[in-house]
């Protein structure tokens, strides 16, 4: 009976701490807001606007922002998008984790980090026709419908003379795979 | 001049604010990420480390955030330019050009930027040449290695005798054959639209029950290719020099073209005309090797039609003449053959089927002096190819790169003839594992 009690009053006192450690965890800053830019709770975010797990960030029309997360990641966002951060764990010391992105609808540019440096694969974007796992240095995320997303490579090209390793974009819709090599190709996840 | 445009919008951002100040933190970038003096000092900072990443990503912030400041996007145009994005450049160009703030002075340095990438650009792929080196091993098992006829008879002297009495030696059908092979292939662009490819091989073979039969062959080709409009052209040339245990050895040249032509989105046409000669090597043991000798013109016509993305339809018309000193061993042959492939989730499905008639110009006497031989062959081959991680996936951390390839093919050669002899099903099934390795030439 004692124990029922203190496994209740336990769960009681961990279950806000567990919602906490989920929602209220700190992940990244808005680096720059241009226009109209919302979270999931319709506050708008400003530069230097905190960023946190499970957070929605909106651009409306003719806005557009960049999102700066703790591992070096970059997203841009265009006019017209909604993307929701689903999953982001980082460990500053030895740079592993994952991240994964819900491109809802618009575009969004990204520059990937030290979560993709260290392991390609722990880096996912959900399109809403799948799911891609995508490695590359900078590519682009279109979602234009629910049956319909582009991505495309941006770079850097093998023909760079910075000593970058040339850009490769490998998708997945959980099925077939691709290999982009050459920046301005594209690829189609359609459903 | 791309290295003094550099240094003046260098300049600039070093007597505007404090460029070369104290390492910054990116948590520093994170509490301060619109501070255009420390986003500026930062990006130089990443940009001199390296992490060009970094330096993109904060000029692409800061131009956002002050858009009608030009030496941000002209710095930024100049890391795009070497970063080699040809997307992102011309995006760039476009704003800047469509920007009423961009004077006639910025325009000038853009196009200054834009010529002198071009220019290096040429240079560097003029002399660009690219290699990879493919280590194979195969494993090929086969139901009748020696060639026993349906019959299990040979024809000989026009008599027909039981197959093993022939020769006294013990008959072996079922074997195994494994193959070894490393083959270098290298290639140049010569410009946009043409490049050569020469390749290296040796491949070694190991028979594992047959006496006869295990050989190295060295194999080498030259290759040129060419876009004409819609046309791709593609003359080659290759030299094999097989060399067998317990058989007469041989060379073989080859000479040929091999184009495409470009229909449209869903078919094209590949015709190939070709030229080889085979020439054996007398030697003590093997004293009229060179009777052997023979010139093979071959030409085939196929048509290929894509049903789908994923699928393609092929037919192929095929017309060979093989000549050689012994008339009974020239043949014409033609024939045709149908193929289908499929992209699947595991790799690339291909079904085959080869249809060839083998016209004979004169009896073989000591076989038969009535018979002239005629033989009908049909291969059947059913093969599946693609990365070892799309039928394993467990194995994709080994084939991270995806430069290890299996293939799998169920092949049966079923040839009817009027000479038992030559009258002879095989099957065979082989497997193989290729692992490519990208050689930077430069």
């Amino acid at each position: 009976m004692y124990s029922k009690k203190i496994i209740i009053l336990l769960i009681l006192i961990l279950l806000p701490n567990l919602a906490n450690a989920n929602t209220s965890k700190f992940i990244g800053v808005v680096g720059a807001a241009i226009g109209e830019i919302k979270n999931q709770n319709d506050e708008s975010l400003v530069n230097g606007s905190k960023i946190f797990f499970g957070d929605t960030i909106i651009s409306k029309e003719k806005s557009n922002a960049q999102i700066l997360f703790l591992d070096q990641t970059v997203l841009t966002l265009g006019e017209d998008t909604e993307l929701t951060i689903d999953e982001f764990i980082y460990d500053p010391k030895s740079h592993e984790g994952s991240f994964i992105s819900n491109v809802k609808s618009g575009t969004v540019k990204f520059i990937t980090g030290q979560i993709s440096k260290q392991n390609p694969d722990n880096l996912e974007v959900k399109v809403p026709s799948g799911v891609l796992g995508a490695r590359g240095t900078e590519f682009i995320v279109l979602s234009e419908n629910e049956n319909k997303s582009t991505v495309v490579l941006l770079g850097p090209g093998p023909e760079n003379t910075l000593g970058m390793i040339p850009g490769n974009l490998i998708l997945s819709d959980g099925i077939n795979s691709i290999n982009i090599t050459n920046p301005g190709y594209e690829a189609m996840v359609t459903n | 001049m791309k290295r003094a445009i550099l240094n003046i919008i260098f300049i600039f951002f070093f007597l505007t604010g404090n460029l070369f100040s104290s390492q910054i933190t990116y948590e520093e970038i994170l509490d301060n990420p619109s501070d255009l003096q420390l986003n500026l000092n930062y990006a130089k900072q990443q940009q001199n480390s390296g992490n060009l990443k970094l330096t993109i990503a904060t000029l692409e912030r800061l131009s956002m955030l002050y858009p009608e400041n030009l030496d941000i996007k002209l710095y930024l145009l100049s890391i795009l330019i070497e970063m080699d994005s040809s997307v992102k450049v011309d995006l760039m160009v476009r704003t800047l050009m469509n920007d009423p703030n961009t004077t006639g002075e910025t325009k000038k340095v853009i196009a200054g930027l834009l010529s002198n990438t071009k220019k290096e650009k040429k240079e560097k792929q003029k002399s660009k040449w690219f290699a990879y080196l493919d280590l194979k091993y195969s494993h090929t098992e086969e139901d009748n290695i020696s060639g026993v006829t349906k019959s299990k008879k040979n024809l000989q002297e026009n008599n027909l005798l039981p197959y093993p009495q022939i020769d006294n030696r013990l008959v072996v059908e079922y074997d195994k054959t494994y193959t070894k092979a490393a083959a270098l292939t290298l290639g140049k662009n010569i410009n946009d639209t043409s490049s050569m490819f020469l390749n290296f091989g040796l491949d070694s073979n190991t028979i594992n029950k047959k006496i006869k039969g295990d050989s190295d062959v060295v194999s080498s080709s030259v290759s040129y290719f060419k876009i004409l409009g819609n046309h791709y052209l593609s003359p080659y040339f290759y030299w094999n020099r097989p060399n067998y245990r317990k058989q007469e050895d041989s060379n073989s040249k080859g000479v040929g073209i091999n184009n495409t032509l470009i229909i449209n989105e869903k078919s094209n046409i590949n015709y190939n005309l070709g030229f080889a000669n085979t020439s054996y090597d007398n030697n003590l043991t093997f004293s009229t090797a060179n009777e052997s000798n023979s010139d093979v013109y071959s030409s085939f016509l196929r048509y290929n039609y894509n049903v789908t993305n994923k699928i393609q339809l092929g037919a192929k018309i095929i017309l060979n003449r093989t000549e050689t000193l012994k008339e009974f061993d020239s043949f014409d042959s033609n024939g045709f053959s149908i193929l289908y492939s499929q992209i699947l989730p595991f790799g690339t499905l291909k079904f085959k089927n080869t249809y060839l008639q083998n016209n004979y110009d004169d009896k073989e006497t000591f076989i038969s002096t009535s018979i002239t031989r005629n033989d009908e062959s049909l291969v059947t081959s059913i093969s599946l190819e693609g990365q070892i991680n799309q039928i394993l996936p467990v194995l994709k951390t080994l084939n991270k790169d995806n430069s290890i390839f299996y293939s799998f093919n169920l092949k049966q050669s079923d040839v009817s003839s009027n000479i038992a002899n030559h009258d002879i099903l095989r099957n065979f099934i082989t497997f193989g594992l290729t692992k490519r390795i990208n050689l930077n030439v430069q």
